[in-house]
């Protein structure tokens, strides 16, 4: 099992935003997460990357993770894209994707001031390893352009190249086609299905009906922060409870 | 060997087994663009136009003094930058450190003798970076603007502190009668002498400036200072690089601080109270809060605000007040930024990416609120 | 014992007059969004204010009160004026940076109007002090306790009772909904200028009988006041009051105790540790957006 977390819980205050949510994602498995607004999705993805605090227990491929630390999530391999795209406002798309890479070597104090030449090497080798990763999302052309003024639907591709450029194990995508048209959405489902087979596990947390059936194995349904059902996806959508949580938003949306 | 986009997806597994490898596109040719300008012309005709001006343009006493205070606060200046500009934490407590660096290299001086003022130095550096790492340790959790006030705490503490400590600080708080400095033998008596000296320290500090500049802890303090959560989930080690810059700008000042104490052969805390730390805002403001130069060019300004002024000396304050005001109202960018807009728009060249750092802006994030501002991302 | 009641009565005067500053600040925050860092002078100008009408206009001691604190509220009005409405559009630090450089400027032109030398102001109470469990109390200190308590009561009954203190914090939480549902956001501001302005003067006249008083006493006591603010998280006036009397409590019983000289120092090192300990300070929300 590539990545095991158990009995998630995360509280606000007096509000439990997710309950004690367990979750198992497979190398090369796309793990859906569905569930109406405000069923924590959103929460149980901060929780695993440690952007809130919360209790339970993390496992990535055998070694338990520590929850609530960004960077030890990182370290683990679990790699995330946010709801709405991030870009640091004054970098260049190029810039973006370097944050995450996973080679630190040389770029503190000591590789800036004394030892340059070792600075310069790993920082040639991240460049490359950020430009592969541009062009896996098919946005290499773009790279120095300034990253806040490119079109929404680029700005997610340049998230999820920010991600692969970290040599992920997990991927955690979270609404990833809210917003793209349906050519990008198919685009997006075509790059989210190669990344899968490369052997990477993948959390997905989206709305479109369609997107979670053509590239789920399994799916997790969320309810006011409690899992209600669990399952490949016709099983689910099959399930009275999963059709209960959702009438309500059926009819709004 | 570029990645071909169709390829079967069993030969991509085949190849990259658990993890993805990054395959090697055709653009391993070019490298980080900017970096590759190995070019330090700028900081070379800078420092020599200086070198050669300066001497010729300060004739008397006074604008001698003025010279080597301008570049003793301008040292100090790029430490604020480092702090403030770069990392993106408002400290209140840069000339408490420069105080106490200031007390550090005299009280060395002073019991070992003038020709031990680089050991003075060092000391100088040593006490107030590791005084602000541990500071700036404590006060890593906390946002932008309770760090600012917990700075000023210690700016305040600290300062009452060195005032009741005489047998370091001197008595009333005031060493003096300090020596002007000697390196190997050779002593800075005259005012244009210390300037040689201080200038060398200023273009050592900016030579280690573009240093950072130009390497991955620029992108890690930016990405830090624009959206800490984003960037520690991408690994960026923010805590780290935020409280070492914090240690680097605070020994800056402390360089700072023993220079003046050597320019003015007193070191007394009241010469480093709210009036010069508010000074310092106004050079890093006035400069430009997007690079090094700035506050070396802010300092210039603020140096030469009571020369102009000589007899309205009691407008003073109205004046610096009055100038704040300006400064953040009319020239967001400073004085080094708009010089760089004009210099792009005049070469036709796009002004470099840097409008989203507007001053206005930067400071915008130091705000207080009920609510904690991490989550923005998270919450999408 | 003598020592400790003596202490203690110094401690809740200043605590007093620190729930005045801080108060001051607060009410101000929660209605404009803004963190004025005139505030600390504008109670030296307060108290400068009142000596100038005593020693010039040679007004009796509770008309130059008067005069300090009416001509602050038209202060504050001014500063709401010329600093925050021709800045509204911008973000609020620009105001707060603004607030500064007023404070700058405050402090040069109380030092151009009645020159940099520490002045005195006379106390209504004369030198009457107040023998009690062995101990001499000024009793000016035991006005401002009482003047400050009415104060302060009168502050957060309104807040909390009031329709405009309802239209306040409706303007805080949320302030465009606020506008949607008529609150009026300018007659609040200025209001709220002016209200903070006033608290302002209060202190500084409520304080100034105790000791000379020089152009920068204003700022060290706002200073001083930000360890209650944040303990009150910016968000609870109950929380920063109690926070102030408790730090002027601690500054001089501590203080006179354990470690004199250093007394001024303790409220901020009381600040430090909480920010140190608890970032968001000890009664904020702990809110998330998620």
């Amino acid at each position: 099992m590539l990545l095991q977390a158990d009995d998630i819980s995360v509280s606000f205050g007096g509000v439990r935003a997710v309950s004690g949510v367990s979750a198992a994602c497979e190398a090369g498995e796309l793990l859906g997460i569905i569930g109406p607004n405000g069923s924590g999705k959103t929460t149980f993805l901060n929780a695993l990357t440690g952007v809130v605090g919360s209790k339970g227990t993390l496992t990535v491929d055998g070694a338990e993770v520590a929850l609530g630390n960004p960077t030890r999530s990182y370290d683990a391999g679990l790699l995330r894209v946010f709801q709405a795209p991030q870009m640091f406002p004054t970098f260049t798309v190029l810039e973006n994707v370097l944050v995450s890479s996973r080679d630190q070597a040389s770029s503190g104090f000591f590789g800036s001031w004394v030892f340059r030449p070792g600075m310069w090497r790993h920082e040639r080798e991240r460049w490359r390893a950020a430009h592969a990763a541009l062009e896996r999302v098919g946005l290499d052309d773009i790279a120095d352009e300034r990253a806040a003024s490119m079109p929404y639907g680029s700005q997610r591709l340049i998230e999820l190249a920010r991600a692969i450029n970290a040599a992920p194990r997990v991927l955690l995508l979270d609404e990833p086609s809210a917003g793209l048209n349906d050519a990008e959405t198919a685009n997006l489902a075509d790059l989210i299905s190669s990344l899968r087979a490369d052997g990477l596990g993948i959390l997905l947390v989206d709305h479109k009906i369609d997107f979670i059936d053509r590239l789920c194995d399994r799916v997790v349904v969320l309810e006011l922060g409690e899992k209600i059902a669990e399952g490949p996806p016709t099983e689910v959508w099959a399930d009275a409870r999963v059709m209960d949580a959702y009438l309500g938003t059926v009819a709004d949306a | 060997m570029t990645v071909p986009t169709d390829t079967p997806p069993a030969a991509h597994a085949r190849r990259s087994g658990r993890t993805l490898s990054a395959s090697v596109g055709n653009r391993s040719g070019t490298g980080p663009p900017v970096y590759r300008e190995h070019r330090y012309l700028t900081w070379v005709v800078l420092f020599a136009v200086i070198a050669v001006a300066a001497p010729n343009l300060a004739t008397g006493q006074a604008d001698q003094l003025s010279l080597n205070v301008w570049l003793a606060y301008g040292i100090a200046g790029v430490g604020f930058y480092w702090v403030f500009g770069l990392a993106g934490r408002f400290a209140f407590c840069q000339t408490f450190m420069m105080a106490m660096g200031g007390y550090m290299s005299a009280w060395i001086t002073l019991k070992l003798g003038p020709n031990w003022f680089l050991v003075g130095v060092l000391g100088a550096m040593a006490v107030t970076g590791a005084i602000a790492a541990v500071i700036g340790l404590i006060l890593s959790r906390a946002q932008d603007f309770y760090f600012a006030i917990g700075t000023l705490a210690v700016s305040e503490v600290g300062t009452v502190i060195l005032t009741h400590t005489t047998s370091f600080s001197g008595a009333d708080g005031s060493t003096v009668g300090i020596a002007a400095p000697e390196i190997f033998g050779y002593a800075f008596n005259s005012y244009l002498q210390m300037f040689w000296l201080s200038l060398a320290v200023l273009a050592v500090v900016v030579l280690f400036a573009i240093f950072l500049e130009r390497s991955p802890v620029r992108r890690h303090a930016i990405a830090g200072r624009e959206n800490a959560t984003v960037a520690r989930s991408g690994g960026v080690p923010v805590v780290k690089v935020q409280v070492m810059l914090f240690a680097f700008g605070s020994m800056l000042g402390g360089v700072s601080g023993a220079l003046l104490g050597s320019i003015n052969s007193t070191v007394n805390v009241n010469s480093f109270g709210t009036s010069l730390a508010i000074g310092i805002f106004l050079m890093l403001f006035i400069g430009g809060i997007g690079s090094a130069w700035g506050p070396i060019v802010g300092a210039a300004f603020y140096v030469a605000i009571p020369q102009v002024l000589s007899s309205l000396a009691q407008y003073q304050k109205i004046v610096y007040g009055a100038l704040l005001l300006a400064v953040i109202i009319a020239f967001p960018e400073g004085l080094v930024g708009a010089l760089r807009n004009l210099a792009a728009r005049l070469t036709h060249r796009r002004p470099p990416v840097e409008p989203g750092a507007t001053l206005v802006e930067r400071l915008s994030s130091v705000l207080p609120t009920g609510k904690r501002r991490e989550n923005d991302a998270a919450a999408g | 014992m003598a020592k400790f009641v003596a202490l203690l009565a110094s401690g809740v005067a200043y605590g007093a007059i620190l729930m005045l500053v801080s108060l001051g600040f607060v009410v101000l925050f929660k209605a404009t969004g803004i963190v004025n860092f005139a505030q600390g002078d504008l109670v030296t100008l307060g108290a400068f204010v009142a000596f100038w009408a005593g020693s010039s206009l040679g007004l009796p001691i509770l008309a130059t009160y008067v005069v300090a604190i009416v001509g602050l509220f038209f202060c504050g009005v001014i500063i709401e004026r010329i600093a925050y409405v021709p800045l509204r559009k911008r973000p609020p630090i620009v105001v707060v940076i603004a607030t500064l450089a007023v404070s700058v400027m405050i402090e040069g032109l109380i030092e151009l109007w009645q020159g940099s030398s520490p002045k005195n102001l006379p106390s209504p109470v004369g030198t009457a002090v107040w023998h009690v469990a062995g101990a001499n109390i000024a009793m000016q200190r035991v006005v401002i306790v009482i003047v400050s308590a009415v104060a302060v009561t009168a502050v957060l009954v309104i807040f909390k009772s009031t329709s405009i203190g309802r239209q306040v914090r409706a303007l805080a939480s949320d302030g465009e909904t606020a506008q949607l549902y008529g609150v009026r956001t300018r007659a609040v501001s200025v209001g709220a200028f002016g209200v903070s302005a006033s608290l302002a003067a209060l202190a500084g006249v409520l304080v100034a009988p105790l000791s000379a008083i020089d152009v920068t006493f204003g700022f060290a006591l706002m200073v001083n006041s930000f360890s209650a603010v944040v303990l009150g998280g910016f968000v609870s006036l109950e929380g920063t009051a109690a926070a102030a009397l408790g730090i002027g409590i601690i500054q001089q019983v501590v203080g006179g105790y354990f470690l004199p000289g250093y007394s001024d120092t303790l409220p901020l090192i009381v600040m430090f540790v909480v920010i140190a300990v608890r970032p968001q300070g000890l009664f904020a929300l702990r809110s998330s957006r998620l």
